[in-house]
């Protein structure tokens, strides 16, 4: 058995990578960072990879849209019946909106980092503790959300064609991003029924928040660049389930990164 | 590149495509078909001509003479320009000694002569001077000599009077004559150093042709190029060395064809039916044809059907503006692409309908005529009833298109 192999039987620690993904500071992350990276080292080692992140904090009047805007009228006035104003929503919501790590293949790296290539991805939304993992290519600042899920979804069908025997099967269960994953509750496997320390539990019967109460356009366009994405709850990701599918996708992408797949 | 994942070019290629657009990308979606289905056919190609390349570079460094050998359209002449080429970069690889490679081609003609080819005479003011032949011009400027398709000519005649020549003695070939002067014999010869090219010799005045061991003669020849072909007599084709250019077989052409086709949708029914004539050829002893003659088919039947579905297309206009005022979803689509002009073939090109596949039937049958139609017409009748009986068998081609091919041969025997 190779020593990769051998390696993915141990246990995974991920805590320093869940420790990166629950900052709630740019500062915080550059500390979090110097842990989380050995973290992603041990399963995709730096000869092949190359990991890097980023902390999206919410810019100057984005509370405010999202209360005004976002949360759609239903959702509003359901805050507003209890008492929750703009200020409380933000406090509830928190300083950043998402904190998302980035696996390049070192192979694709070169001009890779920003507007080239694809990569292993994953983005936290701490106010919803949702986490979102998959592939993503990228955009551009006026390519449109919705055309780039189609051309998302198109990148996965050929993805598909590529990819044989088990990494297929992988990536059979990651769809790429719709609408509903930047809209509504795709990345939701069960109802959330808090935004930070705000319990909605007796909004919309239970049924929870949805991405757009919490997120600003720009989310809109990062997740339509996944051609293969699942959310999971960051309790899950952290409670093993983050290994097991960070490992699956790191294998798809290995064998996508390869000039002989066909 | 079949993988574009593996690279952020061809990524972005693929992601610019699938961004811009569903017509967009699959218009690229054909191409990244056509272009993967070319580089497989590349590498056929290649695996095909490496052993035949190598025989080819180890004889031209081994030997004076030689002759690629197979049927048209093997790609003998591209085989041979490459080597040539390849060996021109690197000499000293291959043994030769000189900075350089220089060759001279020619296309050998019915009416060939040793005259022409080694030393004639001509008239000048009323007297006779000798002129120089290729085979003396290129050895006085110390170039390779390239016949290409020595079948055409009747080569045992020609080069008759320098076989003991060709194979490594002094030979004398006739007389140089020049005003002023007293005619002077010339001879061919070879040296085993590098010092070639012309040289008179005073005593006894004479003409020396000297080929040094940097030079060579090569030649391409069609064995199977019936009626036209010269067969080449024993004495001379000793005098070369053979490398025989195989066709394809007809696994390797099935998909070297697939790779000349541009419209997804007739990949199948052209890749089938092209093939099929390739086989028959193949399997019709004496009609055997290279790949290089039928690449050229699908292309003709591609352009043939978008032509014939332009004619029809006002109709489909009316058709489909009917379809607004009525507000079809589905039909608006289609008028939209009609409207645009798209330039591939729409759904109903692939051989779905009877209409299509007769009108599909009709441009294959012209596109072999056009194609192979020239050679085909020299076979003997008992050849060409075999090749047509291997057609029919085959389903290559319908009955129909079958007897029209040979009824149309005639006008190419004129």
């Amino acid at each position: 058995m190779p020593d990769e192999a051998l390696n993915d039987l141990q246990p995974w620690d991920l805590s320093p990578v869940v420790e990166l993904l629950t900052v709630s500071s740019e500062f915080a992350a550059e500390t979090a960072w110097t842990s989380a990276q050995p973290a992603l080292y041990e399963r995709f080692p730096q000869d092949v990879w190359t990991a890097t992140y980023d902390v999206n904090l919410y810019g100057t009047g984005a509370h405010s849209n999202l209360y005004n805007n976002e949360c759609q009228q239903a959702f509003k006035s359901w805050l507003e019946d209890h008492g929750v104003d703009v200020e409380a929503y933000a406090r509830a919501v928190g300083p950043v909106q998402y904190v998302s790590i980035q696996l390049h293949l070192n192979t694709l790296l070169e001009r890779a980092r920003g507007n080239k290539g694809w990569r292993v991805r994953i983005i936290h939304f701490p106010a919803l503790q949702i986490v979102g993992c998959g592939l993503a290519s990228h955009y551009q600042g006026t390519q449109n959300h919705n055309q780039m899920g189609e051309a998302s979804s198109r990148i996965r069908v050929r993805a598909l064609e590529i990819l044989t025997g088990t990494n297929k099967a992988v990536l059979e269960e990651f769809p790429s991003a719709t609408a509903s994953d930047w809209e509504e509750r795709g990345l939701m496997e069960h109802p959330v029924l808090t935004i930070g320390p705000l319990d909605i539990s007796s909004f919309d019967d239970g049924r929870g928040a949805k991405l757009r109460f919490i997120r600003n356009t720009t989310v809109k366009k990062e997740l339509a660049t996944f051609f293969a994405l699942r959310g999971m709850t960051l309790r899950d990701f952290s409670d093993g389930r983050g290994a097991s599918t960070l490992e699956r996708l790191r294998d798809v992408a290995i064998e996508l990164g390869s000039p002989t797949a066909s | 590149m079949s993988n574009p994942f593996s690279d952020l070019g061809t990524f972005e290629d693929l992601r610019l495509a699938a961004l811009s657009g569903s017509e967009s990308y699959e218009r690229y979606r054909r191409r990244d078909g056509a272009q993967q289905r070319r580089n497989m056919a590349n590498v056929i190609q290649l695996q095909l001509a490496s052993r035949v390349e190598r025989m080819v570079e180890v004889a031209i460094a081994s030997s004076r003479a030689v002759l690629l050998v197979g049927p048209p359209g093997t790609g003998k002449t591209e085989i041979l320009e490459q080597i040539i080429d390849r060996i021109d970069r690197d000499p000293s690889r291959y043994g030769f000694s000189t900075e350089g490679i220089s060759s001279t081609w020619v296309t050998p003609e019915e009416e060939w002569t040793f005259e022409k080819v080694v030393l004639g005479e001509t008239v000048v003011d009323g007297a006779i001077e000798s002129i120089e032949g290729d085979l003396l011009q290129a050895l006085r400027h110390r170039q390779w000599l390239i016949l290409d398709e020595t079948n055409r000519a009747d080569m045992d005649r020609v080069l008759g009077g320098v076989l003991t020549w060709l194979s490594g003695k002094r030979v004398r070939v006739g007389l140089w004559r020049e005003p002023g002067a007293s005619p002077m014999p010339v001879f061919l010869e070879w040296t085993d150093g590098s010092a070639g090219g012309v040289r008179r010799v005073a005593e006894p005045a004479s003409l020396e042709y000297v080929a040094d061991r940097n030079w060579r003669l090569l030649g391409t020849y069609n064995a199977i190029d019936a009626q036209r072909v010269f067969r080449m007599g024993q004495a001379l084709s000793r005098r070369f060395k053979h490398v025989p250019v195989p066709p394809a077989s007809t696994e390797e052409f099935e998909r070297i064809i697939a790779a000349h086709v541009s419209e997804e949708s007739l990949l199948p029914w052209l890749t089938t039916h092209v093939t099929a004539l390739y086989r028959a050829h193949l399997q019709t002893s004496d009609a055997q044809l290279g790949p290089g003659l039928f690449v050229d088919i699908p292309s003709y039947v591609e352009h043939g059907l978008r032509m014939s579905q332009d004619h029809e297309r006002p109709q489909e206009s009316l058709a489909s503006s009917a379809a607004i005022e009525a507000g079809s979803e589905s039909d608006l689509a289609n008028s939209d692409q009609a409207t645009r002009g798209d330039s591939h073939l729409p759904e109903s090109a692939s051989p779905s309908t009877n209409a299509t596949t007769d009108l599909l039937e009709e441009l294959l049958a012209e596109a072999y005529l056009i194609s192979v139609g020239n050679l085909v017409a020299k076979y003997e009748m008992d050849l060409l009833e075999e090749l047509t009986k291997s057609i029919a068998d085959l389903q290559a081609l319908s009955p129909a298109n079958v007897a029209w091919f040979v009824a149309n041969l005639q006008s190419m025997r004129a």
